[in-house]
């Protein structure tokens, strides 16, 4: 908006004021275009985790941006508007009896029926009508023109024009904050942050409430500019409770706040005597008909309110600290579950836990029958003959190989779903995980279906990739090559029986057949050579698995995408919002 | 009238005393077999269900057993509102002397005042209250008492402070008492009977408590007549919207002297039924069994797995073990031995001479090393083995809730670790069939070495024949061998013999090879069967003993409940 915009109808006498003396109209653009910004900041994340202090956080987020919506941009935009003073209390302690009596007409319905005042009623001088009927203030909430209907709902203002009340003040009725009707503590604490004085009306019953307190520590670090009134006062007990509560507003810290006292009295057409309020009447005349007073008032709200963001909206950036702190935990979790499941599988694969059941029984048959010496041949020379060698015995060739491919697969599967599992164990321990997991989330516990079609593939390629190794890289030694030519299938299925670890599992070696085909290969190969493929067949197996369990866990990264946890970059958006304010002030 | 304060022991000592097993007068037989019920449920809950419940069933029956114990001549009553509702009021206003102190500052009260009308058996009740000694009072003798006093005999009065006021130490307090008391008396006044802070912190929260609720309008004289039922309408609306079913309200007015005495009357009742203590111990046993439904299914638990996926798991162990692998290299194994015995040498040695690449290669040895390979079976994958145990509890823990079905599936896993080991040890007690050797395997082999001399001589012969039958070398020492004619028959029977062994040899590896297939089917039957068994062991029977655990845990939910 630019600036001096705005100009507003029946306020030209005042017009000419902005409210914190000294603010030129850019300063105005730039703080407008400041507020907006931390505005649209706060509106651009949520709070998703139950944290301890979630809460606060969740309400203090809503609150700052309301607060902004409801009161600080309009303020800045229309500095000459009217004073707003809003009454709030507890239940039951008079302020619709106050509003009528300062009103002098029954505005607001009183009665003995708790909570009485259920829609707020904003009394203002007939010049401001429109302004506060179609005005930026309070832009979430819906305008009844007055006086009160018999039925409203509860987010409705209702504007009342009286004559009694002098221009430049309006009078707010608002909801009680301690009644069990939830909506009227959210609406309270709503009018109370978009009070320009915020007049607190409490009773002598009540005034140890401990809600009275938390809504005087509210609005004092909301810089709201305070009033107190204790009210239905017993006749003869009045010194003795006035001193104590005095005592304890200077306990509290608002001991500089004005304070007014009203007796317990006969209440007439729902007003006091006249007598009972004129102090407060004529304290809130007095500042709002002084232009200089009045503003003063207006300028220390304000600068009390964008004082507070110094420390709220901070405060708020440490809650999405640590909001994102969970966040990384929990992506920790997965990391870690993954990356043990990971090292236990390295490990599998190489002690020789998977020469077991069918995969020992099928080398046993392979290489007992003599079918593992077959695959190595007397080199004739005559390339034909070989390769009608190479068909003659494949199907304990085969039978070996496809116990080693689904022996490695399913040791792989029962890893991730051992991984998964894990996963979710850990966040259901984790504070922020169960959250995240009571999410409709399908087979978060369970490996992805898709898992097993592409272990297999990983597994099979991984065997061709051996058998390539044995063909490219396995250069027979020299004096061997003359005499001896093998079968690369039956030479792979070899390597990879050594690599899983055969010989050093105490069984086999119990066996005596230590090492075998780490000799047969050393003997063809030498040792180098063999050396050199059974780290890249190694690496090659590792990080095939290593790609398949990061899809995996990819899984987790989107849940918790999907959750909506803010990232790292909120805070720091937060910080810099608070900065750029400061530097527009 | 006197009071006095109570002796910090009274005669009657404190604890030990058992709980009274059945009680007609209190009905807490009823109550102390849903407290057994209740005992079983955190025993079968722990390590299964969230640790937050079972924590608070056990604070339960911890409290329950502790008031149980203690006097159930007496009713504990408690006095508890917000700040300046006027409890202390009351509670003078009943006791008819000015035992707690009231005044126009908030908040007044800050400890907790008790007042004991009959000593017998109180003394161990208010120390368990643990209420200030400098605070009780008691109403001690039935005799010098007016009669409306004795009506009053074993009532326990607590004066709690408010639980709303900035002080956080009151509110502490109340929680205490009203988790401990027989009879809750919330005390409002027309100004703050609405208040969030009774209605949100207590009233909801013991809505089920209503039988033993008591909602007192006080200071109604502040009201106009006219004014007072508007109130207390409202006010019943107000808690029937919160659920407390049929809510007992009594207005009072502790200035007028006839305004206390409905609230009497109601205490007078109370204490006479003696009932309020296993009421309230009911109604908390009530509210706390309604949070263990949702870890009691619906749906009747089956008793354990059914038959297909019986058969789907000893299948699937099976082939962890890899079974009919194993089978098949003792078929090879089998028919390898049989090879040395009923094989024809011949063609063995024939074999040996070809070039063999081992030997070039300086190697050997392997070949007999790799002959030896067959150690037998040994273990199962754990990978097979795990993914076996997945599957094997998913159609049982269908219609379990939540932590039960965690519990069933660990059940099905606890001994997954050992299951590969036990797995290996059951397939090599099937193996014996295997290592033994037939008798006629030697007879072929005496046979077939008979038949290689038989060769051996005829060879011999057809020489002996060429050097003297037919060059004549020298004189044959007998016609035998002089006879060159005799060669062709001689190299006949040779080629016979030859031909024989090498019949024998296939005649007889077939027969071994059909052996062997035999051999290999019924063993693999017998690890079937000893697989079966090991699953039986390790695997279905905890998942039936956690089933078991779950079905009994339903019924005591039940029994809870009732």
């Amino acid at each position: 908006m630019p600036p001096g915009a705005v100009d507003l109808s029946g306020t030209e006498a005042l017009s000419g004021r902005r409210p914190v003396s000294g603010r030129g109209p850019v300063h105005k653009g730039e703080l407008t275009r400041a507020l907006t910004g931390l505005r649209d900041q706060l509106g651009a994340f949520e709070l998703v985790l139950d944290v301890p202090g979630v809460e606060e956080a969740r309400a203090a987020q809503l609150d700052i941006k309301a607060q902004l919506d409801d009161y600080v941009l309009p303020r800045i935009q229309a500095a000459s508007a009217p004073m707003l003073v809003v009454l709030g209390g507890s239940t039951g302690a008079g302020k619709s009896t106050l509003v009528n009596t300062l009103v002098g007409a029954r505005v607001s319905a009183t009665g003995v029926l708790r909570p009485t005042t259920s829609s707020p009623i904003l009394v203002c001088h007939p010049d401001h009508n429109d302004w506060f009927l179609e005005g930026p203030l309070l832009p979430g909430m819906g305008r009844v023109p007055g006086p009160a209907p018999d039925a409203i709902a509860g987010d409705q203002l209702v504007i009342i024009p009286s004559e009694a009340l002098p221009p430049g003040l309006a009078l707010l009725d608002s909801p009680d904050f301690d009644s069990v009707f939830e909506d009227h503590f959210e609406f309270a604490t709503k009018l109370m942050a978009a009070a320009d004085l915020w007049l607190c009306v409490t009773t002598a019953a009540r005034y140890a409430d401990a809600q009275v307190w938390q809504m005087l520590q509210r609005a004092k670090d909301n810089g709201a500019t305070i009033g107190v009134v204790l009210s239905r006062v017993p006749q003869g007990a009045g010194s003795e409770v006035v001193d104590h509560f005095a005592e304890m507003l200077t306990e509290h810290g608002v001991g500089d706040a004005r304070r007014f006292t009203i007796p317990e009295t006969k209440i007439e057409d729902s007003r006091l005597p006249e007598e009972a309020a004129e102090d407060v009447r004529a304290w809130l005349v007095g500042v709002a008909e002084n232009a200089e007073d009045r503003e003063i008032v207006i300028g220390d709200t304000l600068g009390g309110v964008l004082d507070s963001l110094r420390i709220r909206v901070p405060e708020l950036a440490k809650q999405v600290e640590v909001q994102v702190e969970q966040r990384a935990e929990l992506a920790q979790e997965v990391e870690a579950a993954y990356g043990t499941a990971l090292a236990e599988l390295d490990e599998d694969t190489r002690n020789g836990s998977l020469l077991r059941g069918e995969v020992l029984a099928r080398w046993q048959d392979f290489a007992g029958t003599g079918d593992l010496l077959r695959a190595l041949h007397v080199q004739r020379g005559r390339p034909g003959r070989r390769s009608s060698r190479r068909r003659r015995s494949p199907a304990r060739v085969r039978a070996l190989k496809s116990a080693l491919r689904s022996g490695l697969e399913s040791l792989i599967i029962a890893s991730a779903e051992h991984a998964a599992e894990q996963v979710l164990v850990r966040w259901r321990a984790h504070p922020a995980g169960g959250q995240v997991l009571a999410r409709p989330a399908i087979g978060l516990g369970h490996a992805s279906p898709e898992l097993s079609r592409r272990v297999t593939r990983a597994v099979s390629s991984w065997q061709d990739h051996v058998q390539e190794l044995i063909r490219t890289e396995g250069v027979t030694k020299r004096s061997v090559a003359k005499l001896v030519s093998f079968d690369e299938e039956a030479l792979s299925l070899v390597l990879m029986i050594g690599l899983l670890g055969y010989g050093t599992s105490d069984v086999a070696v119990e066996g005596g057949t230590s090492a075998v085909p780490q000799r047969l290969l050393k003997a063809l190969f030498g040792a180098e050579s063999l050396r050199g493929m059974g780290a890249k067949a190694r690496a090659d197996l590792r990080s095939r698995i290593g790609m398949l369990f990061d899809e995996e866990a990819l899984r987790y990264g989107q849940v918790l995408d999907a959750a909506g946890i803010p990232d790292e970059t909120t805070p720091v958006q937060l910080y810099q919002a608070t900065y750029n304010l400061e530097v527009a002030r | 009238m006197t009071t006095s304060a109570i002796p910090a022991k009274s005669p009657a000592g404190t604890g030990g005393i058992p709980i009274p097993a059945t009680d007609a007068l209190d009905g807490a037989a009823g109550l102390t077999d849903r407290l057994d019920r209740l005992d079983q449920l955190v025993e079968l809950g722990s390590g299964r269900l969230d640790a937050p419940i079972l924590a608070e069933a056990a604070v339960l029956l911890d409290r329950a057993g502790q008031r149980l114990r203690l006097s159930g001549e007496h009713t504990v009553v408690t006095l508890a509102g917000g700040t300046g509702s006027g409890k202390s009021s009351l509670f003078n206003a009943i006791c008819g002397l000015e035992l707690s102190p009231t005044g126009v500052r908030r908040p007044m009260t800050s400890k907790a005042h008790a007042c004991v009308w009959g000593l017998d058996g109180a003394g161990p009740l208010l120390d368990w209250l643990d209420v200030d000694k400098r605070h009780r009072y008691a109403r001690a003798s039935a005799l010098d008492l007016e009669r409306a006093d004795s009506s009053l005999q074993g009532l326990v009065l607590l004066d709690l402070p408010d639980h709303d006021s900035i002080q956080a130490l009151h509110r502490a307090e109340v929680d205490r008492f009203v988790t401990i008391a027989d009879l809750l008396v919330w005390v409002v006044d027309p100004q703050k009977y609405a208040d969030a802070a009774l209605h949100r912190n207590y009233i909801v929260p013991f809505a089920r408590h209503a039988g033993v609720t008591l909602i007192v309008l006080n200071q109604v004289d502040k009201l106009q007549p006219a004014e007072v039922d508007d109130c207390v309408a409202d006010l019943r609306r107000l808690l029937e919207a919160e659920g407390l079913a049929d809510p007992r309200i009594v207005t009072t007015s502790a200035v007028s002297e006839e305004g206390v005495a409905g609230f009497r009357r109601v205490l007078v009742d109370t204490v006479a039924a003696r009932r309020a203590r296993s009421e309230r111990l009911t109604a908390d046993v009530d509210k706390l069994s309604e949070r263990f439904v949702e870890f009691r299914g619906a749906a009747e638990p089956p008793a354990g797995v059914d038959e297909a996926r019986r058969t789907e798991l000893v299948q699937a162990l099976t082939d962890a073990a890899g079974a009919p692998a194993v089978a098949e290299a003792m078929e090879s194994a089998y028919e390898l031995r049989a090879a040395d015995f009923v094989g024809w040498p011949v063609s063995a040695l024939i074999t040996r001479l070809r070039s063999d690449p081992l030997r070039r290669m300086r190697l050997t040895e392997l070949r007999d090393e790799l002959r030896g390979a067959f150690t037998g079976p040994i273990g199962a994958q754990q990978g097979d083995v795990d993914t076996a145990l997945q599957g094997v509890t998913d159609g049982v823990v269908a219609d379990l809730p939540g932590p039960w079905a965690r519990s069933v599936r660990a059940a099905a896993r606890s001994q997954s670790a050992e299951l590969p080991e036990a797995l290996g040890e059951a397939l090599k007690e099937a193996l014996p069939t295997f290592n033994q050797i037939p008798r006629w395997w030697w007879l072929v082999k005496t046979w077939q070495y008979f038949l290689v001399l038989v060769s051996i001589l005829g060879v011999a012969w057809i020489g002996l024949l060429l050097v003297y039958g037919l060059f004549e070398v020298a004189d044959a020492p007998t016609s035998m061998v002089g006879e060159a004619g005799l060669i062709p028959y001689v190299a006949i029977l040779v080629i016979c013999t030859l031909g024989m062994g090498a019949l024998t040899s296939s005649a007889c590896r077939n027969m071994v090879a059909l052996q062997s297939a035999k051999h290999g089917e019924r063993m693999e039957q017998h690890m079937r069967e000893r697989i079966a068994v090991v699953a039986e062991e390790k695997v279905l029977t905890p998942v039936a003993a956690e089933l078991d655990a779950y079905a009994r845990f339903r019924d005591n939910v039940e029994a809870v409940r009732s």
